[in-house]
């Protein structure tokens, strides 16, 4: 190739041709297409048929006021989780916990009082040890 | 005398029909027209940005956009015009946004290092096309600007938020470079 002058760069960028577009944009930009064209036919849908939604989950709303009372949504929580075997497990487990933290004595004093005797103290162990590292660490920045 | 004559009613499902499709007969329609400009589209952004994949994703966005307001696009006489600028917007966005190394708007005086590393080629435009993605961005862009979107310099300057002299300036390196990148791998 001779040394390019600036006409002869001038003509050789106006000639090139557009570039080639990969093979795999028109599909994924169809796919996004096609999902939009499907939201805003369901929207459109939507948006024609407002009277009949609105009336339709108004009915079902006055439906289930009604059927509250029967159906007392209270009372099948609880007998799902008293029937459920996990739930049942659990508060069996938490009822032996209880238990032996109350009634269990060590030193002459209940269980409860040393874990939160101990609770207490790693608390306040960790705060001072991050309150020392800050501060430490503020005191080398300087 | 009563008319016995049936209804001419329309179910609710023949309308949702017929609106499915009426979007689907968009849809194709808005095939063919991305398959005529998608070349288009995608060279405005890869000069711009000078990396093809974040071109594809432009070209991507500039096309959904597109199919936002296709309604008016194909009435219109000018979408190439239009998708030239949404595209060039988009890229110039782009650069911006994730190039740490964007030197535009810092006004930077310094001769920018040019990289000569070019991959062989035997064909000049494919030679030429390479030389221009391998220009530093500060010179690459205006000069795309300018060759081949025909803005003027004034153009150039205010949607680069560049001073004028700078964008002359910036072309002219970006035209030197790409000279002495040519020279080197001739």
């Amino acid at each position: 190739m001779n040394e390019p002058n600036q006409d002869w760069l001038d003509q050789e960028l106006k000639r090139l041709p557009d570039l080639e577009a990969p093979p795999e944009l028109l599909p994924e930009v169809m796919r996004s297409v096609r999902r939009r064209a499907i939201q805003r036919w369901l929207m459109s849908i939507c948006r024609q048929h407002l009277p009949i939604i609105r009336n339709a989950g108004l009915g079902l709303a006055l439906a289930l006021v009604v059927l509250f009372p029967f159906v007392n949504p209270g009372a099948a929580v609880s007998e799902f989780f008293d029937r459920s075997p996990l739930f049942h497990f659990l508060f069996v487990m938490l009822e032996v916990g209880r238990t032996v933290l109350t009634n269990l004595r060590v030193f002459e004093l209940p269980v409860v009082w040393l874990v939160g005797l101990v609770a207490g103290i790693s608390y306040l162990t960790c705060i001072c040890a991050a309150t020392t590292v800050r501060h430490l660490a503020a005191v080398r920045r300087l | 005398m009563v008319n016995t004559a049936p209804l001419p009613l329309i179910g609710i499902d023949d309308q949702v029909a017929s609106g499915l499709d009426a979007r689907m007969a968009d849809v194709q329609e808005f095939e063919t027209f991305v398959r005529n400009y998608q070349n288009m589209v995608f060279s405005v952004a890869a000069r711009i940005v000078g990396n093809l994949v974040d071109a594809q994703d432009i070209s991507q966005e500039v096309f959904i956009k597109a199919y936002e307001r296709f309604d008016e696009l194909k009435q219109s006489g000018t979408v190439g015009g239009w998708l030239k600028t949404v595209a060039t917007n988009l890229a110039i966005n782009h650069l911006n946004r994730y190039r740490s190394r964007w030197r535009f708007f810092s006004e930077e005086e310094n001769e920018v290092e040019i990289p000569t590393v070019v991959p062989a080629t035997d064909d000049r435009r494919e030679l030429l096309e390479l030389a221009i993605q391998k220009l530093p961005d500060a010179q690459r862009v205006p000069l795309v600007l300018f060759h081949f979107q025909d803005l003027s310099y004034d153009e150039i300057a205010g949607q680069l938020g560049i001073s004028l002299a700078k964008v002359k300036t910036d072309i002219h390196r970006g035209r030197e470079s790409l000279r002495k990148i040519l020279v080197k791998t001739s």
